[in-house]
């Protein structure tokens, strides 16, 4: 038969206070999520995959591409310098304002794999599909959204 | 009414469970940071100038990451959760594990964009820090707060599914689900799972409000709950919603999935147990050697509650 462990039952005071506890985690997770912005982590909104897309407009992707001193250039992954794309995308005002920010992002490259070649360059690079009826047509744009090549000053 | 509402959230669970999600949990931080999310740790490369600190990063005074900042979370988090794991000090080290998990969430997350499937995870690991010591298989000794700590987490978890609608609305407007979202999803990340879906825009049209009603029906899990085999039923097509997330986008958040084992009453596993009637089984049958023991391998979805 299930005995309870050795600890003195809880008191209604000690249940009101977790009810309330558990009703303030759900309330700020809901607040969040209609008022919040990400900065509110760990809080919400929840927001994967929320934003809408036009069936009949474009859907893009995003990548970076660096060129090393031997003239090979190569799309890079998430774990290639920890900046995700995502993160990128995140910050493609900044590196479109200021595109030798990029430097930044070849310094890490540099660092994590220290035996590679340096790299000269670096470009942001936006493929846009056009969609009809959430269909792909065929037709796509390429945009180069930031691009800095060694030399400009960080 | 008030007996209904205080076994919503006081009904008690079975310390058993403690140990089992102590494990999982423990387990879980050991397989994130190389296979799940390696690029946490390549973050140490990056320059502070690309580090954008969350409110609670600027509120509190924790310093932008650095090579060694990153590494030493690392190495803390992953040297806590070992003890927690095989429930060793439980409480102390369910302490350090997360607040060195939280700094790691912070690293993760301070970079431009926000991940939003741990919030479950870092409940549990929380809650886990308030409950007793435990051991495996443990079904006698059972703990009205214990009940209460995995409830949060639970809520935590239906929280995730039920508010990411209202962030759907919030964001994409009523007309999220008549959009193009999965296609772009699935452009972005298809598998051969997905991509022929691209052909069928009707069917992901479909598909969309699928999840709408899917996610504002979640929450029927925790008011359920007098019903655990239908209970363990919704859980179970819940973790099958995440196969074909995950085979049709390879997105699969996984810390959610950890934390939502809570659900499931892993108390009635108990290793040792099963690893000796596996070894009687053994002896008596002279079978060959796979170790299965098919009335033990799996009670958690056998389970009648």
């Amino acid at each position: 038969m299930p005995k309870d462990v050795a600890e003195p039952p809880l008191t209604r005071r000690g249940k009101l206070a977790r009810i309330a506890a558990t009703l303030a985690m759900v309330l700020a997770l809901m607040a969040t999520s209609l008022w919040g912005a990400d900065d509110f982590f760990p809080f919400a909104p929840f927001k994967m995959y929320s934003h809408a897309h036009d069936p009949d407009g474009w859907a893009n992707s995003t990548s970076l591409i660096l060129t090393d001193a031997t003239g090979r250039s190569f799309p890079i992954g998430d774990n290639d310098t920890g900046f995700r794309r995502a993160e990128l995308e995140g910050q493609l005002s900044r590196f479109r304002e200021d595109p030798t920010l990029l430097a930044l992002v070849a310094e890490a490259y540099e660092d994590a794999h220290p035996d590679s070649p340096e790299i000269v360059a670096a470009e942001v690079r936006i493929v846009s599909y056009e969609l009809r009826d959430g269909e792909r047509t065929g037709a796509e744009t390429v945009e180069i959204a930031a691009a800095w090549t060694e030399g400009d000053a960080p | 009414m008030t007996g209904y509402v205080n076994g919503f959230f006081f009904t008690p669970v079975a310390l058993g469970r403690v140990a089992a999600m102590r494990f999982l949990a423990g387990l879980f931080v050991w397989i994130e940071w190389w296979a799940y999310k390696p690029f946490i740790i390549q973050h140490r490369f990056l320059p502070e100038d690309l580090y954008q600190p969350l409110l609670i990063g600027r509120v509190l005074p924790i310093p932008a990451p650095n090579y060694w900042i990153v590494t030493g979370t690392l190495v803390v988090m992953l040297a806590a959760a070992l003890p927690v794991m095989f429930g060793y000090r439980a409480r102390l080290f369910g302490w350090i594990l997360f607040i060195a998990y939280f700094e790691w969430m912070l690293i993760y997350n301070s970079y431009g964009k926000v991940d939003h499937a741990s919030f479950g995870f870092m409940v549990l690991l929380l809650v886990l820090c308030t409950m007793p010591e435990a051991r495996w298989g443990d079904r006698e000794h059972v703990s009205e707060r214990v009940g209460w700590g995995f409830n949060l987490v639970q809520i935590a978890v239906v929280c995730t599914y039920f508010l990411s609608t209202w962030s759907k609305f919030r964001y994409g407007g009523w007309e999220w689900a008549n959009s193009g979202v999965f296609t772009w999803a699935i452009i972005r990340r298809g598998t051969v799972f997905s991509d022929w879906l691209l052909d069928f825009p009707q069917l992901l049209t479909v598909a969309q409000w699928g999840m709408i009603a899917f996610e504002l029906l979640t929450p029927l899990v925790l008011f359920i709950y007098p019903w655990k085999r239908l209970q363990y039923g919704i859980v179970a097509f819940f973790y099958a919603f995440h196969v074909a997330i995950f085979a049709a986008l390879t997105i699969s958040f996984l810390p959610h999935l950890f934390a939502m084992a809570c659900f499931l009453p892993l108390e009635r596993v108990d290793p040792k147990d099963l690893a000796r009637r596996a070894r009687a089984k053994l002896k008596g049958r002279k079978r060959t050697p796979d170790g299965r023991n098919p009335s033990g391998s799996d009670p958690e979805l056998t389970a009648t509650g």
